[in-house]
């Protein structure tokens, strides 16, 4: 039987071939490579943890989310709180209750509690805006984003301001940021292949007809929202975890219209797009912002102007938009090859 | 198999079991689409209702799946009153239709778009997967279960409007022009289907189509509605022989 590409059937071997694909290039980057590249990488890792967070929601409901880089910013922060050194904590973030204050957790119970705390700020958000239209909803999230990033630009005691959070431990090695990544590409592809992935997909293509077969689109709607903010929780202190530092402006303008980019140019609905789309979207950016610091050349430095890299993403992505409309993955996932794709089908 | 299911939809006939609508009015800034309609549906049988363009049918299914409120009258499934209940509520409660215009998921495969309206009804995603190839090899589209929807030629996009209406096994189904744009080959493969759906799946089934001929060999019941009012229901020998109906509806057409 001939199946086409996205059938999830042919897809079961998806997420292990993705995340294959992945640990192929980690390996020799943590054994091999400069600081420079396997900082390079790290991010990428990072972008796909942040870019699965989209993908979730925006993939399978059709609802365009603007506003989800709130949810890394609630998870950074968390993250921040739980595992900062509490001396720091106890002179620069003197608003948090005292238990918090001496707390230091791993990275890892960072991870899984800013996950934890950024999906149930999600149900309370989310509860309001999955009943909007389309429209409606993308306006009301990226409201939510501005609202967010001023309260923790503003809530000095809690968050330090605008003043960058240091003393915040790091992984010390890529490997954990592999493992959420790869953690991150397995829940959206379980997600997109359960009951509650298909159902949303259906109202996504058209949610009269979801009505009228028995799909309650709003709960749908809300979980995906809340799994999506939970993953963009996580992707937010796997990044501060990286960062060793945080700055609140961060996770706003600049990362949404990145992360946004991403999704766009690898094609929003396929788990390969958000993979293709970090990888292809970084790669160009790294370029430019390697030609914006210039070439000394003899006594003169040749540069780019400064700003240039946003410039370029933008007209990318609007030819990606012109040309490809469902992204460089034509909304495909990737071609299984033969002997998993006999299992797949089996199933 | 056959017959079981058609005696079991004549006992839950018998036994009070129905789709209804009494009295009912819908209004559209005050100009009434439909007023005073009074009808019944009961599990085993086939209604048609028919009407020229404009005369409420649509309307009328809104009503009866939950998508219109009805401005006067009620609703009721099986003797509980569903007024004000979501679409999805009554979908759940067995009503089930398709859409005049198509409405397919159309990034989703031929199987995934009954499968999903098997998993609405409640079944695993392993089950519903068996209840959506069942239903579709009923319905002819058993050979393209890979496809995606939204390239399949038109006449199979309403067979499989009809296979996802039927995979939540429903106790109603309402066929809004599903045979709309067909040739007159393709529309009586259709009615085959559609005659057997009371036998197979003991459903009860309101049709609208505009064939005169094929609504009347396959209906039980007909349902005339013009310019939103009722003017004549009864056996198809009745409604053929009913002034009313000649001059009101047939006037133009003359009798086939
Ligand atoms: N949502 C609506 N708003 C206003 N008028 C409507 C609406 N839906 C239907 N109508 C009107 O109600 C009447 C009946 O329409 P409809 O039920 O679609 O008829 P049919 O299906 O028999 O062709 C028409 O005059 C139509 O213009
Ligand atoms: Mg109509």
């Amino acid at each position: 039987m001939a199946v086409p590409a996205n059938l999830p059937l042919r897809a079961a071997g998806l997420p292990a071939l993705l995340i294959a694909g992945l640990g192929l290039v980690t390996l020799p980057v943590s054994l091999f490579a400069p600081p420079g590249v396997e900082t390079f990488w790290t991010e990428i890792l990072v972008r796909i943890i942040l870019v699965t967070g989209f993908y979730i929601f925006i993939g399978n409901s059709g609802v365009f989310a603007f506003g989800h880089v709130a949810f890394a910013c609630v998870g950074g922060y968390a993250a921040a709180w739980l595992s900062m050194n509490p001396m720091f904590k106890q002179i620069m973030l003197t608003g948090l209750p005292h238990w918090v204050q001496t707390l230091q957790l791993s990275p890892w119970a960072g991870v899984a509690a800013a996950a934890v705390m950024a999906a149930l700020v999600a149900l309370v958000v989310g509860a309001a805006i999955v009943r909007l239209s389309d429209i409606a909803a993308s306006i009301a999230t990226f409201a939510f984003l501005v609202v967010v990033n001023r309260i923790y630009s503003n809530w000095d005691s809690v968050t330090g301001g605008v003043a960058p959070l240091t003393n915040i431990p790091q992984f010390g090695s890529i490997w954990p940021t592999f493992l959420f990544a790869a953690l991150a590409l397995l829940t959206a592809y379980l997600f997109q292949r359960s009951r509650w992935g298909l159902m949303l997909k259906a109202s996504r293509d058209d949610d009269v007809a979801a009505l009228a077969t028995g799909i309650s689109v709003y709960r749908m709607r809300l979980a995906a929202f809340v799994l999506s903010a939970a993953v963009m929780g996580a992707g937010g202190a796997v990044y501060t975890y990286f960062l060793g530092i945080l700055t609140v402006d961060v996770f706003y303008m600049g990362l949404t219209f990145l992360m946004l980019v991403m999704l766009v140019v690898g094609g929003a609905e396929s788990l390969t797009g958000v993979v293709a789309g970090v990888i292809a979207v970084s790669t160009v950016a790294q370029i430019l912002r390697l030609a914006e610091q210039g070439v000394q050349i003899g006594g003169t430095r040749l540069a780019l102007p400064l700003g240039l890299q946003e410039i370029t993403l933008g007209i990318f992505m609007v030819l990606v938009l012109v040309y490809r409309s469902d992204g460089i993955t034509r909304g495909r996932e990737l071609p299984l090859p033969r002997f998993l794709k006999a299992n797949a089908d089996a199933r | 198999m056959r017959m079981d299911a058609k005696i079991e939809g004549a006992a839950a006939a018998a036994a009070g079991e129905a789709l209804s609508v009494a009295g009912v009015t819908v209004r559209f800034d005050g100009l009434a689409a439909i007023s005073g309609v009074t009808l019944r549906l009961a599990p085993g049988e086939i209604v048609g209702l028919i009407g020229p363009n404009g005369a409420g049918k649509t309307t009328l299914v809104n009503v009866l799946t939950g998508f219109q409120k009805p401005t006067e009258g009620g609703l009721e499934i099986d003797g509980r009153s569903a007024l004000g209940w979501s679409p999805a509520k009554v979908r759940r409660a067995g009503v089930a239709r398709s859409f005049q215009a198509g409405r397919l998921f159309g990034k989703l495969s031929v199987l995934e778009n009954a499968q999903v309206a098997a998993i609405a009804a409640g079944l695993s995603l392993r089950d519903a997967r068996a209840r959506a190839a069942e239903v579709l090899d009923r319905t002819g589209l058993g050979g393209q279960l890979g496809q995606i929807a939204g390239s399949l030629p038109y006449t199979d996009q309403r067979r499989l409007d009809i296979a996802r209406a039927l995979a939540s096994r429903p106790k109603y189904v309402l066929l809004d022009e599903p045979a709309a744009g067909m040739s007159d080959s393709e529309c009586e493969d259709l009615m085959r289907i559609i005659r057997g759906l009371p036998g197979s799946f003991g459903c009860g089934v309101l049709l609208i189509e505009h064939n005169m001929h094929v609504v009347m060999s396959l209906s039980d019941r007909l349902h005339v509605l013009d310019g939103g009012r009722t003017i004549v229901t009864g056996t198809p020998a009745e409604v053929q022989a009913d002034r009313a109906f000649l001059t009101a509806y047939l006037g133009a057409e003359g009798v086939e």
